[in-house]
C-alpha cells in the first residue's frame, strides 16, 4: 500500500520530467537521427543555454517565481554585443567588451524590475512579462531611433540606410563561437566547448556558495515565508532587488554566450523568446514555482532540447511536414509552461486542504481527550 | 571618520573601494577594448606611378598573425584583418633574397588601412596609410519597411524602397 502510494508521489512529483522523458525517447526512432548527431546538439545547447537558464535560480529561492524579467538583462547583453560589433572588437574580448557595457545597464534594469515587483508582492511572474514587454518598447526605441542619431554609431555596415537605426540581422562573425573555440575539446566524435562549460561550472560553483552566505540565507527565509523573514529582521525587500539584480546580470551574460554561439542576431526579436524558452527548461527539468536546483536546469535543457532537436523531423517523418514539428515545438514550450503552473498550483491546493485537515484533527483530538 | 551628507552617511574606505572597483572595471573595459579590436589591411603590392618605388614581385607577405599572403606579380591587392594595434610586417622573397621585418601602429580610431608593400620594400616611411572607401549603399534593409517598424521618413517619396517608379504619372496636386 505504502510502496504504491510512494510511486504515485514519485510519478505525482516528476510528471513533468517524465511527459517530456516519454516524448523525447518516442521521437527519436521516427526522427531518423543517428545518437551521435543528438548527443553533439544536446551538448552545443547545454553550452548556450545553460548560462541563461541558470539565471532563474535566484528568484525562484528568494520566493520570486520565474523571472520573466530576465529579457531585460538579454537586452542589456544584446545592446553591449551592437557596441562590440561597432567598435569591432573581436574574439572573447569582444565578448567581455560586451558584457561589460551590458552589466551597468542590466543592473539599473534590474533595480527598475525589482522595484516594481515589491509593488507587487505575489504577483511577480507576471508582472515580470508584462514588464518585459513595455522594456521592449524602450529597447526598439533606443536601438531604431537613438543608435546612429544620439549615440553614435561608426559602422555604416551595421546601420539601417537610413542613417539611424541597426539593421533587423547583426552579424555577429567576429565574436561566433569565440568562447566556444578558444580550447576545444573533440573526444570521439563529440566537440565539446570547454571554456563555455567552465563558465557555467563557475556560475553553479557561486550558486552553491551564494546559498551558503548571509545573503542567500537571507533570501531563502524571504522565499520561505516573507512575514517571518521581516519579523526575523531580514530586509525583505532589499533582498528581493538583489535577486533580481543577480538574475539580470546573469541573463546579461547568458545572452552573450548564447548568441555568440550562434553567431547572428536578430536585433528585434533575440530577447523575445529568452525568457519563454529558459523557464520551459527549468520546468521541464522538473523546477516548480517555488522549488529549484542545478540538477533542474540541466535535466531541463537537455530534455526540452532533445525534443526539439528531434521533433522537426519526427514532424516531418510521420507527418510530411517539418512544421508540424515546429509548431509541436512552439506547442510543448507553452504547453509545458501551462502544464507545470496547473501541477504546481494543484499540488498547493492539495498541501493546503492536507494541512487544514491535519490543523482540525490537532483541534479536535484534545477536545476529545478532555472528554475522556 | 566618515562624512555624513543629507543622512547618508559615506565612509571614505568604502569610497575608496568602490572608485577602486570602477576603475578597474574601466580600465578592463579598456584593455579588452584595445587588445580585441580589429582593423582591415588593405595590402597593395602596387609600385609608385612615377616610377619613385617598384613593385616588389614574388614574395610572401605576412601581416600580423595571420597567414602569409603570397604574391606572384600583377596589379593586385589583399585584404586581411588584424587584431590590436602594433602589428608586424613581414617581406620574404620566393628566391630566397633578404626578409624585411617592420613594425607599424594603427590608430585605435581607424578601421580601414593601406598597407604599401612596395614602400615598406623600399624603405620608404611610412608605408601604412587611412584608407577612404567612398561607399554606396544599398537599400537592403528590412526594417523600416516591414509593418512594425515603419517610420514615416521611410515611407516617404525619397525612400528608393516605396518611391514609385519614374514612369509613373506625378501624383495629383493636394486640394
Amino acid at each position: 500500500m505504502s510502496g504504491k502510494r510512494s510511486i504515485g508521489r514519485f510519478l505525482r512529483d516528476n510528471a513533468v520530467v517524465l511527459i517530456f522523458l516519454a516524448l523525447t525517447v518516442a521521437a527519436i526512432k521516427p526522427s531518423g537521427y543517428s545518437l551521435a548527431y543528438i548527443g553533439q546538439e544536446i551538448i552545443t545547447r547545454l553550452g548556450r543555454n545553460s548560462f541563461l537558464v541558470l539565471a532563474l535560480l535566484l528568484p525562484i529561492f528568494a520566493g520570486m517565481g520565474l523571472n520573466f524579467g530576465m529579457t531585460l538583462g538579454a537586452m542589456a547583453g544584446q545592446v553591449g554585443l551592437i557596441f562590440a560589433v561597432d567598435w569591432g572588437v573581436a574574439g572573447w574580448r569582444g565578448l567581455v567588451f560586451a558584457v561589460l557595457i551590458g552589466v551597468p545597464i542590466s543592473v539599473f534594469l534590474g533595480w527598475v524590475c525589482g522595484k516594481v515587483m515589491n509593488k507587487a508582492k505575489g504577483r511577480e511572474m507576471v508582472t515580470g512579462y508584462i514588464l518585459a514587454f513595455f522594456m521592449d518598447g524602450v529597447y526598439q526605441f533606443f536601438v531604431l531611433y537613438m543608435l546612429g542619431q544620439a549615440i553614435p554609431i561608426r559602422s555604416s555596415s551595421i546601420l539601417l540606410s537610413r542613417g539611424y537605426g541597426i539593421r533587423n540581422t547583426l552579424n555577429l562573425q567576429i565574436v561566433r563561437q569565440s568562447l566556444d573555440t578558444i580550447v576545444p575539446l573533440k573526444i570521439g566524435p563529440f566537440m565539446f566547448p570547454i571554456v563555455t562549460f567552465l563558465v557555467i561550472a563557475a556560475l553553479c560553483v557561486f550558486v552553491v556558495w551564494f546559498k551558503k552566505i548571509k545573503l542567500g540565507q537571507d533570501m531563502r527565509a524571504v522565499g520561505n515565508d516573507i512575514v517571518v523573514a521581516d519579523a526575523a529582521g531580514v530586509p525583505v525587500e532589499r533582498t528581493r532587488i538583489i535577486a533580481i539584480i543577480i538574475s539580470t546580470v546573469l541573463a546579461c551574460v547568458g545572452q552573450v554566450i548564447f548568441l555568440q554561439n550562434m553567431g547572428t542576431m536578430a536585433t528585434y526579436s533575440a530577447h523575445t523568446q529568452t525568457g519563454f524558452f529558459a523557464v520551459a527548461a527549468i520546468l521541464v527539468g522538473g523546477a516548480s514555482v517555488k522549488r529549484a536546483g542545478l540538477p533542474n536546469v540541466f535535466i531541463g535543457v537537455i530534455l526540452l532540447h532533445a525534443l526539439f532537436v528531434v521533433s522537426p523531423m519526427a514532424g516531418q517523418r510521420l507527418f510530411g511536414s517539418a512544421m508540424i514539428g515546429e509548431y509541436f515545438r512552439q506547442f510543448i514550450g507553452y504547453g509545458i509552461i501551462a502544464l507545470s503552473l496547473v501541477l504546481y498550483a494543484w499540488r498547493a491546493r492539495k498541501e493546503a486542504a492536507a494541512a487544514r485537515a491535519l490543523q482540525r484533527e490537532g483541534e479536535a483530538a484534545p477536545v476529545n481527550g478532555g472528554a475522556a | 571618520m566618515s562624512a555624513q551628507t543629507k543622512g547618508f552617511k559615506l565612509d571614505p574606505v568604502r569610497l575608496a573601494v568602490r572608485a577602486a572597483l570602477v576603475l578597474a572595471y574601466l580600465a578592463l573595459g579598456a584593455a579588452v577594448f584595445l587588445s580585441g579590436r580589429t582593423h582591415t589591411v588593405i595590402v597593395d603590392y602596387k609600385g609608385a606611378e612615377d616610377g619613385s618605388y617598384q613593385a616588389v614581385e614574388q614574395v610572401s607577405v605576412t601581416v600580423g598573425e595571420n597567414e602569409a599572403l603570397e604574391y606572384m606579380g600583377g596589379d593586385f591587392r589583399d585584404k586581411v584583418t588584424v587584431r590590436s594595434q602594433r602589428q608586424k610586417l613581414v617581406i620574404e622573397p620566393f628566391s630566397g633574397g633578404d626578409k624585411i621585418e617592420k613594425t607599424f601602429t594603427i590608430p585605435v580610431g581607424t578601421d580601414v588601412i593601406l598597407l604599401s608593400v612596395a614602400k615598406a620594400a623600399a624603405g620608404i616611411e611610412p608605408f601604412v596609410e587611412t584608407f577612404v572607401a567612398s561607399t554606396v549603399r544599398e537599400n537592403t534593409d528590412d526594417a523600416g519597411s516591414g509593418e512594425a517598424f515603419t517610420s514615416p521618413e521611410s515611407t516617404s517619396a525619397t525612400d528608393p524602397a516605396t518611391a514609385p517608379p519614374s514612369d509613373a504619372p506625378p501624383a495629383p496636386p493636394a486640394p
